[in-house]
């Protein structure tokens, strides 16, 4: 131990990662579009007379087009988490960090910032010489507009946010008469400073120190991943050379030492130090090096997709178990989850039992058990139903709802009566059936039980 | 609050607040370390993995002050530091009524309307019966059951036999201020469990069941001189006075000869609980409504 005092915390340095073109900048502008243009618009569709896509927490409804979920389709909830869970793993180990690169709304939205930012600011160097400048208007009228700016697209985010929750044009209406509901205003102020501070503020903080997916992913890895490298043998020994100059004679790599791959990365690292869980996968170094080797004449790739097998001179295998049963775990819950959401039953019945007697028994030795129906509609529109109730011999249905209609998306409760003829003894397990009037197809079974002496 | 007394209160609280700060002083004067850079943290994983003690991002230390700035509020608005609930005067209770208050406010219009409403207008009134209905539920199925029929002891409310009249204002007296219904026991009076089981065999007679003849002859006089007082000359009841009627096939506490008996030798005692301070006027009337309609 030596005695030098350093820091145990250390203070974030501002990266400023260069402007990039090429091929995957170009997919990840896509991406960023496409993505951001989903995620604004959907809100806006209508279906019939609701918005196409709407979580209603108070009613406890999640309407997805022309799916209405209900709490007991929760289920659902956790199978759409497998499959997202599983299609994460599939991809990584195939493919590395896409979700990372490409499609995380972390990248998405730091995207927008990062162009907002040059936009304001200029390029990398003059963002670096602004910031080192002492105060001054040019500075002061350029980061306010820019924070400005910031600021309004994640409001815009944030309300759109909200408006997947809360019908978006009510709402929109409402914030600009400035009659929103407190509990709107606050989650829009929330998710504005959540996308404020994230896309503006944490950026590569996020990626390197919260998200827990950037720590686990390498577990997903192997020697067939793709992953973003730099190609050792081909590039050292790296040094600054003369485009003239023949690296072969003068004893080089195909690394010219720019420092571009350096410079594009958001994360801030060295692609050349070799796989770092710092690298989110985003191929800019690619692009950047691309570009230089085009210019050197020099065969692109120096840094490229590839796989760990591959720079070991091997061959790389798409198909591997690791792939294979990620595959078959993601196909094999997306069709259950397909027939499990096609298959869903548009009417519960769920059984109550009156709990203050077990049964009644009448004068003339029948005995009487009581039941409640709490019958759920979860189709869009009326329904009446009729009961047909199974497993008891000489009974009849003593009380019985006369209409049995439920609204549209309703909960309504029907009291049931059967009196069996003679004393069955003991508990005998019944079935209740709720078959729709008009549609026997749309029914439902419920298992209760008949209780006498 | 059922803590024992001011002192652990106190206690409770100056210890927590003594760590809070502990915690910051610590975490404030070990920012610096004298390690050298670069350092492992010692640990080997899988013969090979060893791992950097490099330093943490330094707002990870802004959060651990913020979550701490977050405690201090917290126990200031809060029961924690100040009695009597904190600032905000805070308590289950208080929640609670709060959230009744809420909702009383919340429906009070509704239930107004029905206040105007005749009984005739509420009673087609979809919306209305509805209410009244998981009103029921609530407050009535317990003891009726979810469908009004009774149970052995607490009266059918679905027949049209009705206890104390059937008139709308006699239904809702029962639901506002309850009911006490009394009949006692004849059995020393009756001379023992012959006598009793003699009337009973009377009342058997006179509502059409099975009896002996010999013996309710016998319990006719007595009926005559102790029971129509309540229940009437020819035991059809006294309305007034809450006397069943005897002489239809309804019977609340069994219609056994056994049953009878029991009832008049022993008497019983049943009661219909007061609503008004649980459900109001109002929503009592909306009740009666409901409750007279079932009786079809």
């Amino acid at each position: 131990m030596t005695g030098i005092e350093q820091e145990l915390y250390l203070r974030r340095q501002k990266i400023y990662p260069r402007e990039v073109h090429g091929l995957f900048a170009c997919c990840r502008v896509a991406g960023v579009i496409g993505l951001l243009g989903i995620y604004f618009v959907i809100p806006w569709f209508s279906w019939g007379n609701r918005p196409a896509v709407l979580f209603n927490l108070p009613e406890r409804k999640f309407f997805v087009f022309n799916f209405v979920f209900w709490p007991q389709d929760l289920y659902l909830l956790c199978a759409l988490l497998v499959i997202a869970g599983f299609s994460l793993f599939f991809f990584t180990s195939l493919a590395g960090r896409l979700w990372c690169g490409y499609s995380c709304p972390q990248t998405v939205w730091t995207e927008v910032f990062l162009w907002i930012e040059r936009k304001i600011e200029g390029n990398r160097m003059r963002q670096m010489r602004l910031d080192r400048a002492s105060i001054s208007f040019e500075k002061v009228w350029k980061k306010s507009f820019k924070h400005s700016l910031w600021i309004i697209t994640s409001i815009l985010t944030a309300i759109t946010f909200v408006g997947y929750f809360t019908p978006i044009s009510e709402l929109a209406g409402n914030l600009l008469d400035f009659e929103a509901h407190p509990w709107a205003v606050f989650w829009i102020a929330f998710f504005t400073l959540a996308t404020y501070v994230n896309a503006g503020w944490l950026r590569e903080q996020v990626c390197l120190y919260m998200c827990p997916y950037a720590r686990f992913q390498s577990a997903m890895f192997d020697s067939d991943t793709l992953i973003i490298s730099y190609d050792d043998s081909r590039g050292e020994p790296r040094g600054s050379r003369s485009r003239k100059v023949d690296r072969h004679e003068a004893g080089l790599g195909d690394c010219i030492n720019c420092t571009m791959c350096v410079q594009v990365c958001p994360t801030g690292i060295d692609i050349r130090d070799g796989l770092q869980y710092e690298c989110i996968g985003c191929a800019a170094c690619i692009d950047a090096c691309d570009g230089i080797m085009e210019k050197m004449r020099y065969p692109k790739g120096l840094i490229r997709y590839t796989t760990e097998n591959e720079l070991r001179g091997k061959r790389s295998k798409i198909i591997r178990p690791r792939t294979a049963i990620y595959a078959a775990i993601l196909s094999l819950t997306l069709v259950a989850v397909g027939y499990a959401i096609t298959s869903r039953e548009f009417v519960d019945v769920n059984i109550i039992r009156d709990r203050n007697i077990l049964y009644r028994e009448t004068s003339d030795n029948r005995i009487e058990n009581v039941y409640t129906l709490r019958i759920l509609n979860k189709e869009e529109r009326d329904r009446s139903y009729r009961v047909e109730v199974g497993g008891l011999k000489d009974f009849d249905i003593l009380v019985e709802p006369k209409n049995i209609f439920v609204g549209a998306g309703a909960v309504s409760e029907f009291t049931v009566v059967l009196r069996a003829e003679s004393n069955v003894g003991g508990s005998q397990e019944i079935t209740f059936r709720v078959i729709a009037q008009d549609d026997p197809d749309t029914n439902s079974e419920s298992i209760a039980r008949f209780i006498s002496p | 609050m059922d803590l024992p007394n001011q002192f652990w209160i106190d206690v409770i609280w100056i210890v927590t607040i003594a760590s809070l700060v502990f915690v910051v002083v610590l975490a404030h004067r070990n920012r610096k370390t004298t390690s050298e850079p670069n350092q492992t943290t010692g640990h080997v994983w899988d013969e090979d993995l060893t791992e950097y003690d490099n330093p943490l991002p330094v707002w990870w230390l802004y959060l651990l002050y913020l979550t701490v700035a977050f405690s201090f509020i917290y126990l200031i608005l809060y029961p924690g530091i100040l009695p009597n609930g904190g600032f905000l005067k805070w308590s289950q209770i208080g929640q609670y009524e709060s959230e009744i208050a809420r909702a009383n406010e919340r429906y009070a219009p509704l239930i107004e309307a029905y206040a105007k409403s005749t009984p005739t207008e509420l009673a087609n009134n979809q919306k209305a019966m509805k209410t009244a209905s998981r009103l029921f539920a609530q407050n009535c199925a317990v003891c009726h059951g979810s469908d009004a029929r009774g149970t052995p002891g607490i009266p059918n409310l679905t027949d049209s036999d009705w206890i104390y009249g059937d008139d709308l204002d006699t239904v809702l007296a029962s639901i506002v201020d309850g009911r006490q219904g009394i009949m006692p026991g004849w059995e020393s009076f009756l001379g023992g469990r012959e006598g009793v089981e003699d009337v009973a065999n009377y009342v058997l007679q006179i509502s059409g069941g099975e009896f002996d003849a010999e013996r309710a002859s016998r319990g006719e006089a007595q009926f005559k001189i102790i029971c129509a007082s309540c229940h009437g000359q020819d035991g059809s009841g006294v309305r007034q006075l809450g006397g069943m009627d005897l002489t239809d096939d309804i019977w609340v506490h069994g219609s056994s000869l056994q049953e009878i008996s029991d009832v008049i030798g022993l008497g019983v005692s049943s009661q219909m609980p007061a609503h008004k301070d649980i459900l109001g006027e109002s929503k009592s009337r909306v009740l009666a409504v409901y409750v007279k309609n079932l009786s079809k």
